[in-house]
């Protein structure tokens, strides 16, 4: 029996991909999680100018959920290729997280990262709800995602992974434009624009008033995305959204997914992401899966 | 080195109205533990919130247990007060930086407010014998709020009072008496040690620039990993950008906090 899959072009040992977000730029988790499970983990997005990120607080506990609102902090491509990623020392794959403002943005944070080693793929967030231009403005819109990757991909070989937004709807024509123009894989989704509001005050509760909803409330949503898109494009789908247990994670493949992420449970259990590869193990024994093939979209039947 | 361990309780008693004492067994990560760190735990209770809760050690018998003082003010720490020993919690820790005075610190001035003061005793506990003074301020809304014995725990530490209803020391905040405090350290080289409410902190901080005396401040934010990878418990930075209170805090540099920022925001 093998987990090892072929995400477009990126083959990994294990199917679970770490999410992009919860791994900041690399080993701040070092002493405290197994890395040997994954097959890659995803850096926080990175894009050609350094951002502040928003105004606290950034994050909403829902209990059923989680609101995020942190808006793309990071030291910006200099620094990231200057200094962090030559200190990035996991067990598994690194995938780049790119964003950007505009179209050209995303070419030259590709461009700096196309002659850099260490990085096995990009993942191109044309997803996020957090800041005020790009993100899911590109996301939710055809012709502006094709844009996008079509510069990306002139400026790199390395495997491209489109994030997607979850916005059925518009979804599926965004899907087609991200694989026309040369994504190799499609990441289904980023979290779910949301709200909350503290009634007492009457103010929105994050300090960039609207974030992104994540957690197990957003997994039926991205569950259905993945479904409805395995048979729209042809390139492999990675699943990410909820995912607690291995149970979650078997669901996205039966949809159709080749591969999956792991985001938000890690603020919970530590040892989710073990679990989760060690339930899938157990799972595909008791089924007689060899692989991942073996049983991937079988909900599409 | 940080760990994450199932903690056995040992203790979970109520101290005073809706704050309670919690002794966990955590192993290693006891003897790893300074004074301002934090650990970042759950429950395995069903009920409990999406992420973890931050709590600041109170005390480390630096072989296998831990204490932390907490109030009930949610749903989280309302599951925790019906915590019996035997009980386990999920314990991550100790995670961020900590309250320890420079080398050439004589005498250290500590202002603590409401539910900071926990982690300046344990302050007070480890370093009081190598300093000269050491000037406690414990400041509370009334007599029932002052959750720790101090005088019962940390021996040779000059502690003065402040209370909202005047119940006990001086009616008032605790930042009333810190000026007077300052002038009185006297000769050596001062440092000021401040936890509890962020207009506390800051008022701390600016009292001590005022004086050109190294200032060391806890800070709090709503926290989600803990480890300074998702970037959320962000704290203005002066001068631009931001901090995190979970991996630059939470113990930081008083001018290093944009205050005016922060407690506009």
């Amino acid at each position: 029996m093998s987990i090892e899959v072929d995400v477009g072009g990126l083959k990994l040992g294990s199917p679970m991909i770490g999410a992009s977000g919860l791994w900041g730029f690399g080993d701040e988790y070092a002493d405290l999680i197994d890395l040997t499970r994954f097959g890659a983990i995803v850096t926080k997005t990175i894009t050609a100018r350094p951002r502040e990120g928003n105004a606290p607080p950034r994050v909403v506990d829902l209990g059923y959920g989680l609101i995020n609102s942190i808006g793309l902090e990071n030291p910006g491509i200099d620094r990231f290729v200057g200094e962090t990623l030559a200190a990035i020392d996991v067990p598994c794959d690194i995938i780049v997280s790119i964003g950007g403002e505009t179209v050209g943005d995303y070419a030259s944070v590709a461009s700096r990262l196309a002659g850099e080693g260490g990085v096995a793929a990009l993942e191109v967030n044309i997803s996020c709800p957090n800041v005020a231009k790009g993100g899911i403005a590109f996301g939710r819109d055809p012709e502006a995602t094709a844009a996008v990757m079509r510069a990306v991909r002139a400026e790199t070989d390395l495997p491209l992974i489109a994030k997607l937004p979850p916005l059925p709807g518009c979804v599926e024509e965004v899907a087609r434009a991200a694989e026309a123009e040369g994504a190799d894989a499609l990441a289904v989704s980023n979290t779910l624009p949301a709200m909350s509001i503290d009634i007492e005050s009457g103010r929105p509760r994050l300090g960039g008033r609207t974030g992104g909803l994540s957690g197990p409330a957003l997994k039926p949503v991205a569950l259905f995305l993945v479904h409805r898109l395995a048979a729209v494009v042809g390139v492999p789908l990675i699943g990410v959204g909820g995912i607690e247990t291995s149970a979650d994670a078997i669901e996205y493949i039966l949809a159709g997914a080749t591969a999956f992420e792991v985001g938000s449970v890690v603020f919970k259990w530590l040892n989710a992401p073990s679990d989760i590869v060690m339930g899938l193990e157990e799972y595909m024994a008791r089924k007689g899966y060899g692989s991942i093939e073996d049983f991937r979209g079988r909900a599409q039947l | 080195m940080k760990y994450c361990t199932r903690a056995a309780v040992s203790r979970n008693e109520r101290i005073a109205e809706s704050f309670y004492l919690m002794e966990l067994d955590v192993g290693r990560m006891a003897s790893d533990s300074s004074p301002g760190q934090f650990v970042h735990l759950r429950s395995l209770t069903p009920g409990w919130p999406f992420l973890r809760r931050p709590f600041s050690i109170y005390s480390s018998d630096g072989e296998g247990s831990i204490e932390i003082v907490y109030k009930v003010v949610g749903k989280a720490t309302s599951l925790m007060s019906g915590v019996t020993p035997g009980d386990t919690l999920d314990v991550m820790g100790p995670l961020g930086t900590s309250f320890a005075p420079a080398a050439s610190t004589t005498r250290v001035v500590a202002v603590g407010g409401g539910m900071g003061v926990p982690p300046l005793v344990f302050f007070c506990r480890k370093y009081a014998d190598a300093l000269d003074e050491v000037h406690l301020l414990v400041g509370a809304k009334t007599t029932a709020e002052i959750v720790v014995p101090i005088g019962l725990v940390v021996e040779g530490v000059k502690v003065t009072y402040y209370t909202e209803d005047g119940s006990k020391g001086a009616r008032g905040l605790v930042t009333e008496g810190l000026r007077p405090a300052l002038d009185a350290a006297g000769e050596g080289r001062v440092e000021v040690m401040a936890c509890g409410p962020r207009d506390m902190l800051a008022e701390t901080a600016g009292a001590a620039r005022e004086r050109g005396l190294r200032c060391r401040v806890s800070v709090e934010e709503v926290m989600a990993c803990g480890v300074g990878a998702c970037l959320s418990c962000a704290v203005p930075r002066a001068g631009g950008g931001y901090l995190h209170a979970c991996k630059d805090g939470p113990v930081l540099d008083g001018d290093a906090v944009d205050w005016e920022r922060w407690t506009g925001e």
